[in-house]
């Protein structure tokens, strides 16, 4: 952009605050007193600005220092950068050559083929890796400053902490050396191992000879390597190796393949431990495990259940025990079962086997029950004094005569009902008692009984005989 | 002539020029902003030196006449 004459006093006139006429006259005035001292061959400083000087007929302006400074504030800080850029030594040589070529001719026949000055001159022997020069990125106030000096004034603010860092950068090169070095080493023996390997492949044996060697070499070689030190493959590989060695100078026949696969086995056995050990370690039984353990239980829930009369299995569930209807002291009308009655005993003593028997569920009359039972005995009172007879239809009921048969006129699931029905025979002077069923249906079932007959004929013929009472639908059954 | 005009006579030509402004004035001349990039410069013992970029003012005196 250009600036002309008007508006640049324009600007004077904003900036210094002095009204524009009185502005321009006082430029007029300037380059009046500038030309004059020019015309006078003298220089015309303004304080702050520059110097108007004239060297013959052409005028200079020399800025002064402040300004110069103002202009390139942009650029403050930014100084001249020496750039250390050495010369190549190829030069020097190449010179010395000549002047010694020049000095001593003899010497030529010594330089001609080995040093090419050309090739000398693109690729300089002490030629070291030039810096890249800097650009602008380094211009600016802290591109200047001293890195180390910076440093070692941070250090010395923070103490020990400088010192720490060097050391660990130290350490940390130090440590990335040894590896490489390590790398490199352990790279460079497995080479040479294999390649002594592969040297010894190459001696000839007849084939009977190499089978037995190499029969008693597998046979060495596992029994080395499988012994007790199986813990890691590490271990086994250097065996491997330093069997390698030792095998090379005694028995050259063994080749590499041999040894590799008893690394196979080697890696397989540890393997198989590892997997044994994981398996240990989880403790998850097998199949076989989980089938009998559930077969058991089902066995054992089927036994609880024919145990609980739930399931009906033969020789486990129970056999529900006959339930004993005692009348105390009524030999008559004491209904015993077969495994409590005895051949030789009488009534009486049938009732005291009967309030000595073991069985568990003695069944404890009712109120009406006793009521009924009261009455039998009185009506009984009066049949104890008439003799009592072994089989018959009437008088008292025997135990002699339960080996006999039975006219069995009601079974009742009440044990009411068949007492009851067992009063009206006995009132009657019938010989009739109860006879207690399990029924694995209804539960206990009792038979109201008339008689004791020694054959199934007295019975059906006396049956004939007291038709009136009997119902239609009436058996004759033995006893026990 | 006041000092109060001279500074504002050097302060706006300063002004103008930072902003790369050329200002010409009647009887006296143009003074322009003439940029200069950075370059390397050599030294009489041989070192090579970076020279930072630099802003300078031009003075064109008028013709006479």
């Amino acid at each position: 952009m250009h600036i002309e004459h008007n508006q640049f006093l324009d600007l004077i006139a904003e900036t210094s605050g002095i009204d524009l006429e009185k502005a321009k006259k006082q430029l007029e005035e300037l380059l009046s007193e500038i030309n004059n001292s020019l015309a006078d061959q003298q220089a015309y400083e303004i304080e702050g600005f520059g110097i108007f000087s004239k060297l013959g007929y052409r005028i200079m302006f020399i800025p002064s220092n402040e300004l110069e400074t103002e202009i390139n504030y942009k650029y403050a800080g930014m100084e001249p950068i020496e750039m250390h850029v050495p010369k190549p030594i190829v030069e020097d040589i190449s010179e010395q050559i000549s002047q010694n070529q020049d000095t001593n001719p003899s010497t030529e026949s010594r330089f001609e083929g080995l040093i090419d000055s050309d090739l000398l001159a693109e690729n300089p022997l002490n030629e070291t890796e030039e810096e890249p020069l800097p650009g602008p990125d380094e211009w600016g106030v802290e591109a200047h400053q001293e890195e180390e000096s910076a440093d070692r004034l941070f250090a010395s603010l923070m103490g020990e902490e400088y010192e720490q860092e060097e050391i660990e950068d130290n350490t940390s090169t130090l440590q990335d050396k040894i590896d490489s070095e390590l790398n490199l080493k352990n790279t460079n023996i497995s080479e040479q191992m294999l390649d002594s390997l592969e040297d010894l492949d190459f001696e000839i044996k007849t084939p009977e000879e190499t089978k037995s060697s190499e029969i008693e070499d597998e046979e060495n070689l596992e029994h080395l390597f499988f012994q007790e030190n199986e813990d890691s493959l590490e271990n086994n590989i250097i065996t491997v190796n330093a069997l390698e060695t030792s095998s090379n100078t005694k028995k050259p026949s063994k080749n590499r393949s041999k040894i590799v696969r008893v690394e196979d086995k080697i890696k397989s056995r540890q393997k198989n431990n590892s997997l044994n050990k994981l398996s240990l370690g989880k403790d998850i039984p097998p199949i076989s495990m989980w089938i009998i353990t559930l077969t058991l239980g089902i066995c054992g829930v089927t036994i609880a259940l024919a145990f609980l009369n739930v399931i009906n299995i033969p020789f486990i569930t129970p056999k529900q025990a006959p339930i004993e209807y005692t009348l105390s002291s009524t030999p008559p009308l004491t209904v015993q079962n077969k495994n409590t009655m005895s051949s030789n005993g009488t009534n009486q003593e049938l009732a005291k086997h009967a309030d000595k028997s073991n069985y568990p569920d003695t069944i404890t009359p009712s109120k009406e029950e006793q009521e009924m039972e009261n009455t039998v005995r009185s009506t009984n009172n009066d049949l104890l004094e008439t003799p009592v007879e072994k089989y018959g239809v009437t008088g008292l009921v025997s135990a002699e005569g339960n080996d006999g048969y039975t006219i069995v006129l009601f079974t009742l699931q009440s044990k009411m009902n068949a007492t009851y029905e067992m009063q009206k025979l006995v009132e009657k002077r019938y010989r009739s008692f109860l006879i207690p069923v399990a029924n694995t249906q209804f539960g206990t079932m009792y038979r109201v009984c008339l008689g004791q007959f020694s054959s199934i004929s007295n019975a059906t013929m006396t049956s004939e005989r007291i038709k009136e009472i009997l119902p239609k639908d009436y058996i004759i059954k033995k006893i026990n | 002539m006041t000092k109060d005009f001279l500074k504002a006579f050097s302060e706006v030509v300063r002004d103008q020029i930072i902003m790369k402004n050329s200002i010409e004035i009647e009887g006296l001349g143009t003074f322009k902003p003439v940029h200069t990039n950075q370059k390397q410069d050599q030294k009489a013992d041989g070192i090579t030196v970076m020279m930072p970029p630099k802003d300078a003012i031009e003075f064109v005196a008028q013709k006479e006449g």
